[in-house]
C-alpha cells in the first residue's frame, strides 16, 4: 500500500507539471496581456506610447523571454510561491485567503444538498423500482444529468424570480459565521442548483447498485431470518451498495470545484472560482496560474484520497 | 416585526413548517418529478408584467435621503490610488464623485462650463488664465488631511507634479496627462485663493479639458503617503474628499461604499445619503436577478433583446434609457504602407457602409459619426450637412460609384490582397465582423481583395510610432470631453508626434492645413472655434479622413426603476426613452435623487451604509 501511495504521489507530480506547462503556454497563447488591457483605453492619447509600454512591461517583468518566465514559474510553484497579482501587488495566497471561505461555504452546501437529495432518491427509486415513483425519480435524475449546471442554475434562478419564491441576495457577501441568515439567503439557490446537479449522478449509481445487491443471497437470507425490512435495506443492502457510490461521490466533489467557477459568477459570489475568471479577463497571469495549480493539486489529492478510502472500506481490495 | 421584502415568509418556509405524512410525502415526490419539467417551462416562458401599483408620475421636488446602488464597471478594480497616474476608469469614476475639478461641465454634451473649485475665472488672453478659488472648500477630515482648507497651493501642486512627471524620489513616473499639463509653463499663487496660469501657447479648449474626467484635484498629503508609497494600497484614506461624497469603505474587489459629505460646499447637495457600488458583476444573469429584485437601481443586459425583455416585463415600473458608448468605432488604414495614395483612403471612406454596420451589430442603436463624433455635438458637423458628404450619404449609389472610380484610378486593384485586422476584443462580441467587413468592402468596390484577420491592440500600439501598424477595425479611445480640438490637432498637425499618418509629412499634402489647425486650437471665441473645427473636419473628409476613418458611435439600452430621478440629458417618458449624457460627468450624481413616495420604491430592499 505504501509503495502504491508513493508511486501515485510521483505520478501526481508529473500530472501537476503537465498542468503547469499547459496553463502557462495556453495563457501566453491568449491575445494581449495585462498591460495592454490596462492601456487600451488610452490608445491615442499618449505621445510616447511605445516608451510607456516598454517601461511598464519591464517593471512588471513581462519583457523577459518566455522560457525564463516559464522556468521562474515552475521554480516558484515548486516552492509553493503562487506569484503576485500584477493588479493588486498582493500574493496569490493572500488573495485566495480572502476568497476561499465563500467557495468552501458554497462547496459544503452543495455536497450536503447532493447527499441529502441523492441518497433518498436513489434508495426510494430502488425500493419502489418499476413503480410510478421510480419512473418519476428516474426521469428527474436523468433530466438533471443531461443539464449542464449553468443551465440548471439559470432555470432555478428564473423560476425563483418569476414565482417570487425567494430573494436571492446577489449584491451582498455575507458569511455563515457573521450573518447566518444572510448567508443562507445568498447561498440557498446556488447550493440547490449545484447540489441537485451533482446528486443526480450519485442517485443513479446508488439505485443500480442497490438493485444489484438486493438480488444477492445474503439479502434473501436476511429477509428469511425475519429482519425488519428497513434494517435490511439500510444496514445490509445500502452498506454494500455504497462502495461504487463513494467513487462517484469523490468525482462529484471534484466537480464542485469546476461548478464553483460557474455558480460563483452566476450568483456573484466572491470566491476562488470567480477570482479565477476575473484574473483571466484581466490577463493577470501569476494569480491565474497559481489558482489553477492549487485547484489541480486539490483534484489530484482528492483522487488519491478516494482510492485510499476505497481500499480502506473494502478489505478485499489491495493495491500493488 | 414588520412584514417587508426581506422578512416575509417564503413559500419554502411554509412548506418546512407543514406536517409531513406518507401520503403528503409521496405526493410531494411526484410533484418534484413533475416539477423538473415544469420549472423548465416556467424558466423559459415569457415574463409576465407584474401587478403594477398606480403610477405616480407627477414631477416632485427633489427629495433627500435614500442610498443608491449601482454597478460601476464590470470586471475592473482600481489600477492605482495615485490619481495623477491613473489610466483606468474605476478610479476616475470615483474621483468624479468624491473630488472636484477647477471647472466642471454644467451641460456635458454641450460643453457648457461652470466653476467647481474655482468660483470664477478670467481669460486675460488665450494663454493666460486667472482662477479665483472658493473659500468654503475643506478636505474630508482624516488623520492625513486634518480637515484643512483647500487653497490655491493645492492646485499649484496638482499642475506642477503632473507637468514634471516626477515622483518624490526623483524618478520619472507614468503620468498619462503629462503632455497637457506641460503646456502650463508658469503657476503663480499671488494669494491663498488665486491661481494665475500661463500657457506656452494659446490653447482654446484649455478650460474644457480641465473639466474632463481625470482632471480632479486630489489631496497632496494623501497622494504622497499612499499614492507615492505604494500605489496599490487601497484604503479609504487614500482619497480624501472635497466633493459631494466621501469614500466610507473600500471593500477591495467587492464594492465601494460612499456617504454624503457633510462638509460639501454646495449646500443641500448631494440629495442621496450615499452610494453603494458593487464592483464586480460578471454574469448577466446575476445582474438581471439583482435588478429585478431591486438590489440594483439600474441595469443593462448583455444584449438589447435581453434588456428589452426585462423592460417589457416591468413596463409600467421602469424607465427606459439610451446610453451612448463613448468609444468610437473606427477603421484605420495605414497611409505609410498600403494606402499611400490619398485617393485610396478616399475610396475606402466612401465604400464603408456605416449604416449597415449599425444595423448588423447594434440593432440600429447608433448614429454615423464624422471626424468629430455626434457625442461632441457642439463641434460635430450637423447631421443634415454630414449626410451630404462623402461616405455619409443615405443613398449609397453615389458613394459607391465615386469609390469605385477612385479605387481604379489610384491603382487599387494592383495592391493585391489587403488584410484588415479585426481586433480580438471586438470579435469576442461580434465574431461575424471578420467576414462582414471584408465582404462589404469587396462588394462595394467590386473587387475580391479584402481579407479579414484577427488582430490585437498590441499589434497596433506597438507599431504606431514606427508607422508599421496594421489596417484595423474596432473601437478606439473613449471620448472624454466636449471639445475635440486638441485631438484633431494632435492627429493631423505636421509637428504633432501622434500624427501617425504623416499628414503633410510626406503623405497627403494639404497646403494651409497646419495653419488652420493652429488657428482652431488657439481660438477662444466659442462660435469661431466651432466654425474652424468644422472647416477642419470638411478637409479631413475630403481627404478620406487621412486613413483614420471615423465610422459611428452606438448606444445601448438600460432599465432604471422609476423611483430614480437621474441627471439625464433627456428625461424618459411613458412613450419615449430618455437619454443619458454622452460625455462623462460623474459629479452629476450629486443631483440624482430617489422619489421615495413613488410606488416602485416601496418594496425596494433597504440599503444601509
Amino acid at each position: 500500500m505504501t509503495e502504491y501511495i508513493i508511486r501515485r504521489l510521483l505520478i501526481n507530480i508529473v500530472v501537476l507539471w503537465v498542468v503547469a506547462t499547459g496553463v502557462f503556454f495556453s495563457f501566453h497563447a491568449l491575445p494581449g496581456d495585462y498591460l495592454i488591457r490596462q492601456l487600451v483605453s488610452q490608445l491615442e492619447v499618449q505621445e510616447d506610447y511605445a516608451q510607456v509600454v516598454a517601461e511598464a512591461r519591464r517593471r512588471l517583468g513581462l519583457d523577459k523571454p518566455i522560457w525564463q518566465r516559464y522556468g521562474e514559474f515552475l521554480w516558484d510553484t515548486a516552492r509553493l510561491d503562487l506569484g503576485r497579482s500584477l493588479e493588486t501587488g498582493r500574493s496569490t495566497w493572500q488573495e485566495l485567503a480572502q476568497r476561499y471561505p465563500a467557495t468552501v461555504e458554497l462547496g459544503v452546501l452543495i455536497v450536503l444538498v447532493a447527499f441529502a437529495t441523492s441518497i433518498p432518491v436513489g434508495l426510494l427509486s430502488a425500493i419502489r423500482h418499476d413503480s410510478w415513483l421510480d419512473n418519476a425519480l428516474r426521469a428527474f435524475t436523468v433530466l438533471h444529468l443531461a443539464m449542464p449546471v449553468f443551465f440548471l442554475a439559470l432555470l432555478v434562478m428564473l423560476g425563483v424570480l418569476r414565482l417570487d419564491l425567494w430573494t436571492i441576495d446577489i449584491v451582498g457577501s455575507p458569511h455563515f459565521w457573521t450573518d447566518p441568515a444572510g448567508a443562507a439567503q445568498k447561498y440557498a439557490i446556488p447550493a440547490l442548483a449545484g447540489g441537485i446537479a451533482s446528486g443526480a449522478g450519485i442517485a443513479r449509481i446508488l439505485r443500480s447498485q442497490m438493485l444489484e445487491v438486493m438480488r444477492n443471497d445474503f439479502i434473501r437470507t436476511a429477509f428469511a431470518k425475519g429482519l425488519e425490512t428497513r434494517l435490511v435495506w439500510v444496514r445490509h443492502a445500502m452498506k454494500n451498495a455504497m462502495l461504487p457510490v463513494l467513487t462517484v461521490m469523490g468525482f462529484a466533489i471534484i466537480g464542485i470545484v469546476d461548478g464553483a467557477v460557474i455558480l460563483e459568477n452566476m450568483f456573484n459570489i466572491d470566491g476562488v472560482g470567480r477570482y479565477l475568471v476575473t484574473r483571466l479577463e484581466m490577463r493577470d497571469q501569476p494569480p491565474f496560474q497559481g489558482t489553477v495549480m492549487l485547484i489541480a493539486f486539490v483534484v489530484v489529492t482528492m483522487n488519491l484520497v478516494v482510492d485510499i478510502a476505497y481500499a480502506w472500506l473494502d478489505p478485499r481490495i489491495r493495491y500493488r | 416585526m414588520q412584514d417587508n421584502y426581506w422578512t416575509r415568509a417564503s413559500n419554502w418556509g411554509r412548506l418546512a413548517r407543514a406536517r409531513v405524512n406518507r401520503r403528503r410525502f409521496l405526493a410531494g415526490a411526484a410533484t418534484l418529478g413533475a416539477g423538473a419539467l415544469a420549472y423548465t417551462v416556467v424558466g423559459c416562458r415569457e415574463s409576465q408584467p407584474r401587478a403594477t401599483p398606480a403610477a405616480q408620475e407627477t414631477p416632485t421636488a427633489p427629495m433627500s435621503g435614500s442610498v443608491a446602488r449601482a454597478v460601476a464597471f464590470g470586471a475592473m478594480d482600481f489600477d492605482n490610488v495615485d490619481l495623477h497616474r491613473v489610466r483606468a476608469n474605476p478610479t476616475l469614476w470615483l474621483s468624479g464623485v468624491i473630488l472636484n475639478k477647477i471647472v466642471r461641465f454644467k451641460n456635458p454634451d454641450a460643453g457648457e462650463l461652470e466653476g467647481d473649485l474655482a468660483e470664477r475665472w478670467e481669460i486675460v488672453d488665450p494663454a493666460n488664465y486667472v482662477f479665483h478659488i472658493r473659500r468654503d472648500v475643506f478636505w474630508q477630515d482624516t488623520p492625513v488631511t486634518r480637515g484643512r482648507q483647500f487653497t490655491a497651493e493645492d492646485i499649484k501642486w496638482h499642475i506642477e507634479r503632473q507637468a514634471a512627471g516626477k515622483l518624490l524620489d526623483g524618478s520619472t513616473g507614468d503620468f498619462p496627462r503629462r503632455t497637457f499639463y506641460q503646456r502650463i509653463v508658469r503657476v503663480e499663487t499671488p494669494d491663498q485663493f488665486t491661481v494665475r496660469l500661463t500657457l506656452n501657447q494659446p490653447l482654446g479648449p484649455f478650460l474644457n479639458i480641465l473639466a474632463e474626467f481625470g482632471h480632479s484635484v486630489p489631496n497632496r498629503e494623501a497622494t504622497e503617503r499612499y499614492g507615492e508609497g505604494d500605489p496599490k494600497t487601497k484604503t479609504e484614506e487614500a482619497m480624501p474628499a472635497t466633493g459631494p461624497f466621501i469614500l466610507k469603505q473600500w471593500r477591495e474587489g467587492k464594492e465601494w461604499i460612499l456617504q454624503r459629505n457633510p462638509r460639501y460646499f454646495r449646500q443641500g447637495l448631494p440629495y442621496l445619503d450615499g452610494l453603494v457600488v458593487p464592483l464586480l458583476f460578471h454574469d448577466p444573469a446575476a445582474g438581471r436577478a439583482a435588478f429585478e429584485q431591486k438590489q440594483l437601481d439600474g441595469w443593462a443586459g448583455p444584449d438589447d433583446a435581453t434588456t428589452r425583455a426585462v423592460i417589457e416585463a416591468h413596463r409600467s415600473d421602469v424607465w427606459e434609457l439610451l446610453n451612448a458608448v463613448s468609444n468610437t468605432v473606427y477603421f484605420h488604414l495605414n497611409m505609410n504602407t498600403t494606402f499611400r495614395d490619398v485617393r485610396l483612403v478616399q475610396a475606402m471612406n466612401l465604400a464603408f457602409d456605416r449604416r449597415a454596420a449599425i444595423q448588423t451589430f447594434h440593432q440600429g442603436l447608433g448614429q454615423v459619426s464624422g471626424p468629430v463624433t455626434w457625442l461632441q455635438e457642439g463641434f460635430a458637423i450637423p447631421p443634415d450637412q454630414l449626410v451630404q458628404m462623402d461616405g455619409y450619404r443615405t443613398n449609397r449609389d453615389e458613394d459607391i460609384r465615386k469609390a469605385r472610380q477612385l479605387w481604379q484610378a489610384a491603382g487599387g486593384p494592383a495592391l493585391g490582397e489587403i488584410r484588415i485586422s479585426i481586433i480580438q476584443d471586438w470579435l469576442a462580441l461580434w465574431p461575424d465582423t471578420i467576414n462582414w467587413v471584408p465582404n462589404m468592402l469587396n462588394q462595394a468596390l467590386g473587387v475580391n481583395q479584402f481579407v479579414g484577420v484577427r488582430g490585437t491592440y498590441e499589434d497596433v500600439t506597438a507599431n504606431l510610432a514606427n508607422g508599421r501598424f496594421p489596417n484595423w477595425f474596432a473601437w478606439t479611445s473613449a471620448v472624454a470631453g466636449a471639445d475635440p480640438r486638441l485631438g484633431l490637432w494632435s492627429a493631423y498637425h505636421s509637428t504633432s508626434p501622434t500624427n501617425y499618418q504623416k499628414v503633410n509629412q510626406g503623405n497627403a499634402s494639404v497646403p494651409g492645413f497646419d495653419s488652420l489647425l493652429d488657428r482652431m486650437l488657439s481660438e477662444t471665441n466659442p462660435q469661431e472655434a466651432v466654425r474652424l473645427a468644422r472647416d477642419v473636419q470638411r478637409i479631413i473628409i475630403e481627404n478620406g479622413q487621412f486613413g483614420n476613418i471615423v465610422l459611428y458611435n452606438y448606444m445601448y439600452r438600460s432599465a432604471v426603476w422609476k423611483y430614480v430621478r437621474g441627471a439625464w440629458r433627456t428625461q424618459p417618458t411613458e412613450d419615449r426613452p430618455g437619454q443619458s449624457y454622452s460625455i462623462p460627468a460623474f459629479h452629476l450624481w450629486e443631483i440624482t435623487w430617489h422619489d421615495q413616495r413613488h410606488p416602485t420604491y416601496r418594496d425596494r430592499p433597504p440599503v444601509s451604509i
